[in-house]
């Protein structure tokens, strides 16, 4: 296979990369879910909450709820790239804390037609 | 007699670089982004050594260097990425031959990849790890390069002796 051939894959593979990160639709932001160890652990609805609040989800890892997005505060994990992640807002790129196996998504979520 | 020296000297080599590769921490928010020079040496071992020691020498690597510097899950991580790579290295290694050890090296840092990411899926079981899939992707070509680049330099290096 010559060079400018694989140069070519690669390249290709790049570009659909990118075209994922910045074309996929990334979905709303209605539910919070936490997940810990592969199971639910909590189910937050976003838009009932009125004040920001925080929540230790025992595993070392504390969370600020609020109502347009969630982000980690703290976390006893050694890389801390939970806390990097910062406050998600939309429903792509959750927030991992792999070392504690929790998983944070946030989701368009099913309405049912209850408004405030 | 030389080979076991060679194999030995070559795994006391990975296993620093991966210390202290594990020493800098991550730039991004993105688990698992690295530049894997470790592989450097996987590498090198594939071409001068062979298929089996170069195994060998990732397993010292793997096994020891997480014993040293890793913390709960990383053994986990470490060895399916690392199975992974070496898996997809040999694999391309037939198909492309010595001359395109940068595209193995490529190759070899997107199995990597794929390989702690399907692991990440099944320690936490949700589906949305895959968001980061197109992100390690792109890294993984980047840094795959740097270190096949590196791991064709040494070994030109290294055949003058």
């Amino acid at each position: 296979m010559k060079d400018k051939t694989l140069i070519l894959i690669f390249a290709f593979l790049i570009v659909i990369s990118l075209a994922v990160i910045f074309l996929v639709p990334k979905g709303g932001a209605n539910v919070a879910k936490i997940y810990v160890d592969g199971k639910m652990y909590k189910e937050i609805f976003l838009f009932e909450i009125k004040k920001p609040y925080t929540m230790d989800i025992g595993t070392g890892n504390v969370l600020l709820v609020e109502k347009d997005g969630v982000s980690m505060i703290q976390a006893d994990c050694p890389d801390k790239l939970c806390i990097k992640r910062g406050k998600i807002t939309d429903g792509a790129y959750p927030i991992i804390c792999l070392p504690h196996k929790v998983t944070i998504t946030l989701d368009g979520g099913e309405v049912d037609g209850v408004s405030e | 007699m030389k080979k076991y020296i060679k194999a030995a000297v070559l795994a006391s080599l990975a296993l620093i670089i991966f210390v202290i590769e594990a020493q800098i921490p991550a730039i991004a928010a993105v688990p698992g982004i690295k530049l894997g020079l470790s592989n450097i040496i996987t590498l090198v071992s594939l071409v001068l050594l062979g298929k089996k020691e170069a195994l060998a020498i990732l397993m010292i690597r793997i096994t020891l260097g997480n014993i040293l510097c890793g913390q709960m899950a990383s053994f986990a991580y470490s060895l399916t990425g690392g199975l992974f790579c070496y898996a997809a290295m040999i694999l391309m290694l037939r198909l492309l031959t010595i001359r395109k050890l940068w595209a193995i090296s490529i190759t070899g840092a997107i199995a990597h990849n794929a390989g702690q990411l399907l692991t990440a899926f099944v320690l936490t079981n949700t589906k949305e790890v895959f968001w980061y899939a197109p992100l390690l992707c792109i890294s993984a070509i980047l840094t795959g390069l740097f270190t096949g680049l590196c791991a064709q330099y040494t070994i030109a290096r290294l055949k003058l002796f």
